[in-house]
């Protein structure tokens, strides 16, 4: 028995036999001479072409055109005369059609990883696969990789379309040893819901694998090798319990989120990276309401340009299609540091140098990241809010750097949405005290319970010993929700709730009383939340109990 | 010589699909054609070469055909840019 851990693709259990699959190894070899060489591999072009026409059309009834466009464009890369030339003067070489094919495929991969445009560094991988497919039916392996029985795929990576070409029912789980999960065979992994992990460290894919029994925990990320029948038997029952509640909350998914007595509440979800919106689409989120910006400064290694972020931006937001994405703008500093911003050591950094505050004292950060949401606006329904606010002024300058960015996009003939929406966290005591004065000049409230709690209790949430004493159900933190719901409502704008408070079991009733709008989760959560809420009524709460 | 000139209204540029499209129009004809953007030029019948030129949406680009074909294929051609781009 032995156990090996990765990092989660798709949650789940999986149990038995391993299949291993191995990639497409090329190396120099003499061939038959230009000409049959050529013919060899214009008849395993037209093999991998039928191969792509059948995973298009597969993809496209099971996914989608979005998910499926990706064999069309492998399709003509496969026909292109460029790659077909490469392939010519390759061959001139007198080695082998394999070979020729890979090392033309090495030489166009180059060229894209080398562009500078993120979506063309992306099309190196396709033009590897591609070559793959290519040298595969060479070697009479349009299908080679098959399962035969149900079975844990474990490769050190796996091309799309091999996963697509696959049985999905004989596929119990994949780990991929050194994939990552934001490739594009783990998106698909996960929109096929396949328990899988990734990055197993110090994991060699071995061909004696093959049949080994093995359990795959994908929640804790674990690979066990011939698990003794005691655990086993633990994991069979896991697995069922997992699968019982999975199917109970699926009669959840594509119904609105109403209370016992009818009453209506959004959940949205709050993600940290662009790659997180499709758990968001999967757990029928009604839209994003809290999608941290700071990770592509974070990734990055100096400040994102205007460019890189508006691709990150523009995904999420043309992933949820009609419903709503709110991107918080820049929130660094305090427990959040990264060098190239070069920040002073402070004192008490919970109270220091952060947010709106860098961005003030840095406007062309601020108006980058401005001009980069404003350009993703035209894809979807986007709303911009702005953490750490305490006072008008910040918002007036907001309004104004807004309008520059507006006048910029217009001179560069950019398309964007002149009209999105403009909101705030409520995240200090000073903007939920006076939230009445910022409610008549921004379009939305969002608030953020975990810094409004800190901030209201003056406890400090990450230290150790005041962590008994931090009380998120204070009456204090209450009344300010309270007051700031009541204000936005006066002022006939929409508030919700992205902190960790917004799924608590306890305020649930309170904040569907005083009737929040939306409420924002982990998509883990999506949809156990919206049960909980149906059991709910809120006629029988009583508010002063909270206040 | 036929040519036309074009600007890019689609706002993600001349990506994989529509490339994909105006490559297959072309290959249907005889003439040699061209695609040029920002002084690079590249054969319009090769996706790859499309791609390589990395056009943006709003940039202009001048497609030219020479052949017995030409004033066909101008026209499908332009056909295609203007219902995809």
């Amino acid at each position: 028995m032995g156990s090996h851990k990765g990092s989660r693709v798709f949650e789940g259990y999986a149990l038995g036999k391993i299949a291993v699959y191995s990639a497409v190894k090329v190396e120099k070899a003499a061939g038959l001479g230009a000409e049959k060489e050529f013919a060899r591999f214009e008849k395993a072009r037209a093999d991998t072409i039928a191969a792509l026409d059948k995973s298009y059309m597969e993809t496209l009834s099971k996914l989608g055109e979005a998910e499926a466009a990706l064999f069309a464009t492998h399709k003509l890369m496969a026909e292109d005369l460029d790659f077909e030339d490469a392939i010519r003067a390759e061959l001139e070489n007198d080695v082998s059609a394999e070979y020729a094919v890979h090392a033309a495929g090495a030489q166009l991969a180059e060229m894209f990883a080398s562009m500078d445009d993120a979506y063309m560094k992306e099309r190196a991988n396709d033009v590897r696969e591609v070559a793959a497919r290519i040298v595969m039916a060479l070697r009479q392996e349009v299908n080679g990789f098959q399962l035969k029985e149900p079975s844990i795929i474990v490769c050190d990576d796996l091309p799309s379309s091999e996963l697509m070409k696959l049985d999905k029912k004989m596929i119990l789980g994949i780990v991929f040893v050194k994939g990552g999960a934001n490739s594009h065979v783990s998106i698909l992994t996960r929109m096929l819901e396949i328990p899988a992990i990734c990055g197993v460290e110090g994991f060699e894919v071995k061909k004696e694998l093959d049949g080994t029994f093995a359990v795959l925990d994908a929640m804790k990320s674990e690979l066990i090798l011939s698990p003794d029948s005691k655990l086993l038997s633990a994991y069979s029952k896991k697995k069922a319990q997992y699968e019982e509640n999975k199917a109970k909350l699926q009669a959840f998914k594509g119904k609105p989120t109403l209370t016992k007595d009818g009453k209506k509440v959004e959940i949205y979800n709050n993600i940290a990276s662009s790659f997180e919106v499709e758990n968001a689409i999967r757990n029928d989120a009604e839209g994003i309401g809290l999608f941290r910006s700071e990770f592509i400064y974070l990734e990055a290694k100096d400040y994102p340009t205007e460019e890189e972020q508006f691709e990150h931006y523009k995904r999420v937001v043309s992933a949820m299609g009609e419903k709503q994405v709110i991107i918080r703008t820049l929130d660094i500093g305090a427990d959040k540091k990264i060098d190239y911003f070069d920040l002073p050591e402070e004192e008490n950094p919970a109270l220091g140098f952060r947010s709106i505050r860098i961005c003030k004292a840095r406007p062309d950060i601020f108006l980058a990241q401005l001009q980069a949401l404003y350009r993703a606006s035209a894809y979807g329904n986007l709303a911009v809010m702005v953490p750490m606010i305490i006072s008008l002024s910040e918002v007036t300058f907001i309004h104004e750097m807004a309008a520059l960015a507006r006048e910029n996009l217009k001179a560069r003939n950019l398309p964007f949405n002149p009209d999105m929406k403009i909101g705030i966290m409520v995240e200090t005591p000073a903007a939920a005290v006076c939230s009445d004065l910022f409610a008549a000049k921004v379009d939305f409230f969002s608030i953020g319970t975990n810094d409004l709690s800190q901030y209201t209790m003056a406890i400090d949430r990450v230290n150790p010993n005041l962590s008994s004493s931090f009380n998120p159900h204070h009456k204090a933190v209450c009344r300010l929700i309270k007051l700031s719901t009541e204000n936005a409502h006066k002022a006939g704008i929409p508030i919700g709730i992205c902190g960790e408070l917004a799924r608590d079991e306890k305020l649930l009733p309170f904040f569907l009383k005083i009737g929040v709008d939306e409420l924002s989760v982990s998509p883990a959560y999506t949809l156990s939340l919206r049960e909980q809420i149906s059991y709910i009524d809120t006629r029988e709460v009583n508010v002063e109990d909270y206040v | 010589m036929k040519s036309f000139n074009y600007v890019i209204t689609d706002k993600e540029g001349i990506h994989a699909r529509p490339a994909g499209l105006v490559v297959a129009e072309a290959k249907k004809f005889a003439s040699a054609i061209t695609i040029e953007n920002k002084g690079k030029k590249a054969d319009l019948k090769r996706i790859f070469g499309v791609m390589s030129l990395c056009v943006k949406h709003g940039e202009e680009i001048v497609v030219s055909a020479e052949g017995a074909d030409e004033e066909a294929a101008i026209a499908a051609v332009e056909k295609v840019f203007k219902e995809n781009l």
